[in-house]
């Protein structure tokens, strides 16, 4: 089982969209060593999750654990940002 | 709705999320807003972008509109200036047509401008004070309806000369407001717009109502005079300054039988059978022209065919027109006149022929007579008288004294035939001369009536005829008789006198003398004696000539030519051989 629960809310291929699913994949194979789970939800084809979510702008990536939610938003090209949530979600069990 | 009651914390997550999405929106790393129902695409950077290409497109247009603004701005001054020049042009040309209008006002004529439709657009005041609409009434009306315009020549006519021409000219009877016609000299000029088409029309109108009436009124007085002159019967004809025939009357025609279509026009000297080609009357007429005089009784004769005689007067006159100068000829045909003139003057000479023979007939009869009663009466009476002296003195006394008295009237029988003798005709004017003649008659006259009387001359010798020996003769006699029936003279001088010229014989008498222009007239009483005294004179060619004044005596010449006093079947004067 991945360690991070990661979920993208793009919306279709605009350009901050696109710019943040390739921001965290670079993220994920380099900083995590692939240790995680990405899904990504297209507001455009069904926003029902982002709503029910809360997420009111894209791109927007929600990170989920056990007693975590952390989301950060932008196209994500702060690493340093990501990783400062990636590591408050892994500092709490 | 409910509002949820959220937690401190929650509140601050709801916080720190907003600042993330302002961040986020910022800096423009948000593609999209999830709402409850729709979702809108947040595109900003390509919204910048586009704004900045809008912009820098937009600046480009800027400056590009800047300059084609700047271009424009350019035109458009320029085009306002074109347009102040214009509208200074147009305030110029309106002020001068203003100008021009007032000046139109000033005229006179009446002076409008209709467009090519005839209606007016411009009315003079000249025009307002002869067809009496205001101008404000006849803008805009037709002007050929408003003027009831009577035309010589159809308009159709008229408007396509001007548009050919530029031009017309004419006579138009026009009605003004109140009715009246109005006849004028019309002068219309066409107007062109800028591309050249008719675009309106100036007529100027001279009104000459009272002048077509003067020259209508001049016409008829002209035809008035021509019907008299028509009934003269003198020949009239009026001539140009180059003689050229202008009228002629219907005598005129009937007497020189001329065509009075063809004769106008015609130069006088060149009429006829040469009858008018007289220099002299070229001349006299030439002169009426130039000097403005007259010529009366100016006689030309023609002989060609039927003898003519005409006399002509000619006087300047001045036609209706103020034309050039006329004349006025007038020919009076005087070829009956002169033909009887002929006739009565050799009537005149006939009788005067007559009259001289029967004068030589009786002056031979009283010879004859003189003569037989001094050769038979007279010496009968003498042979007579010296008989009865002889038987007187032989006779018986008884008888003495009637024969004494028989004698004494023998003597007075024998002096009256003497005297009847000489009265009858003085033989000594045939065998001594006239100047003897005269003095004999002058003693006589001393002698029975009281004046001395006196005959001065170069003695006798003159060269006279027998005739007109008589005649002085006879003159002197009956000048004697005036002086003494009304002389009251005392001294009577006869003086005979002759030179290469003529013969002269003077009576002067130192009388009361008498006013001579007695003799003008044809009474009887003491001119009647001096006027048959100078008939006979003038009758042979002599002339007599009377001096006198109230108180200053009278003298009175009579005058022989030469050749008249020459002796010819009658024989010279001079003293009998």
């Amino acid at each position: 089982m991945a360690r991070y629960r990661l979920r993208l809310f793009i919306a279709g291929d605009e350009i901050n969209s696109a710019a943040a699913k390739a921001s965290l994949d670079r993220i994920c194979a380099e900083d995590l060593g692939g240790d995680c789970r990405i899904e990504i939800v297209d507001i455009l084809r069904d926003a029902r999750l982002a709503v029910a979510e809360g997420i009111v702008v894209t791109p927007a990536l929600l990170i989920t654990g056990p007693g975590l939610r952390t989301v950060v938003l932008g196209n994500l090209t702060d690493a340093g940002k990501v990783r400062a949530a990636l590591q408050r979600g892994s500092e709490k069990p | 709705m409910t509002a949820e009651k959220l937690t401190y914390e929650e509140m601050e997550a709801k916080l720190g999320e907003a600042q993330e999405i302002l961040h986020a929106l910022r800096h423009h790393e948000v593609d999209a807003i999830v709402g409850d129902r729709d979702i809108a695409l947040v595109r900003l950077q390509e919204v910048e972008e586009a704004l900045h290409k809008a912009k820098a497109e937009l600046e480009e247009r800027v400056v590009e509109r800047t300059a084609e603004l700047a271009k424009v701005n350019r035109q458009l001054q320029e085009t306002l200036q074109s347009q102040k020049r214009i509208q200074q042009q147009g305030e110029r040309s309106a002020r001068e047509s203003r100008e021009h209008a007032e000046l139109l006002d000033l005229a006179h004529d009446m002076i409008f401008v209709h467009d090519m439709d005839g209606r007016i657009v411009f009315w003079n005041r000249g025009a307002e004070l002869t067809y009496g609409w205001k101008r404000e009434e006849a803008i805009g009306q037709l002007s050929h309806e408003l003027l009831k315009t009577e035309f010589a020549e159809p308009l159709l006519r008229i408007t396509a000369r001007i548009i050919k021409e530029g031009w017309w000219e004419g006579e138009l009877v026009r009605t003004t407001r109140a009715g009246r016609q109005v006849t004028v000299a019309a002068r219309w000029a066409l107007r062109r717009d800028a591309e050249g088409r008719p675009a309106a029309i100036l007529e100027i109108d001279h009104d000459i109502t009272a002048r077509k009436q003067a020259e209508r009124e001049m016409t008829e007085a002209w035809r008035f005079a021509e019907s008299i002159i028509d009934t003269m019967q003198e020949a009239l004809v009026v001539l140009d300054a180059q003689l050229r025939i202008i009228s002629a009357n219907r005598s005129f025609h009937e007497t020189f039988g001329v065509d009075p279509q063809q004769i106008v026009g015609q130069s006088l000297p060149t009429l006829g059978s040469g009858l008018w080609a007289d220099s002299a009357l070229y001349h006299r007429l030439r002169e009426v022209l130039m000097a403005g005089g007259s010529f009366e009784g100016f006689e030309i004769e023609c002989n060609g065919g039927e003898p003519k005689a005409f006399v002509l007067s000619a006087r300047p006159i001045r036609p209706p027109a103020h034309g050039a100068e006329r004349i006025l000829l007038v020919i009076q045909d005087v070829t009956l006149c002169k033909r009887q003139q002929r006739v009565i003057e050799a009537d005149k000479e006939q009788l005067g022929s007559l009259t001289e023979e029967l004068l030589m007939i009786e002056e031979r009869q009283r010879r004859q007579i003189a003569q037989a009663l001094h050769d038979s009466v007279g010496q009968s009476l003498a042979f007579s008288k010296r008989e009865l002296n002889l038987l007187r003195q032989r006779g018986p006394e008884e008888v003495r004294g009637r024969l004494q008295e028989v004698c004494a009237q023998l003597d007075d029988a024998i002096k009256h035939t003497r005297d009847l003798t000489f009265e009858l005709s003085p033989s000594t004017l045939y065998t001594l001369g006239l100047q003897t003649a005269l003095e004999e008659l002058a003693e006589q006259f001393a002698e029975s009536e009281g004046f001395h009387c006196q005959v001065e001359g170069p003695g006798d010798g003159i060269p006279l005829s027998e005739q007109v020996r008589s005649l002085l003769y006879r003159a002197v006699r009956e000048l004697l008789v005036n002086v003494a029936k009304h002389a009251e003279a005392r001294n009577v001088r006869i003086i005979l006198d002759h030179d290469e010229q003529g013969f002269r014989i003077a009576v002067q008498d130192d009388g009361k003398g008498f006013d001579i222009s007695i003799l003008k007239g044809r009474g009887k009483g003491r001119g009647f004696g001096m006027l048959s005294v100078r008939e006979r004179l003038v009758h042979i060619g002599g002339a007599f000539a009377v001096e006198s004044e109230q108180g200053q005596g009278t003298k009175v010449t009579m005058t022989i030519p030469i050749d008249c006093g020459q002796p010819s079947s009658w024989g010279f004067e001079g003293r009998s051989t």
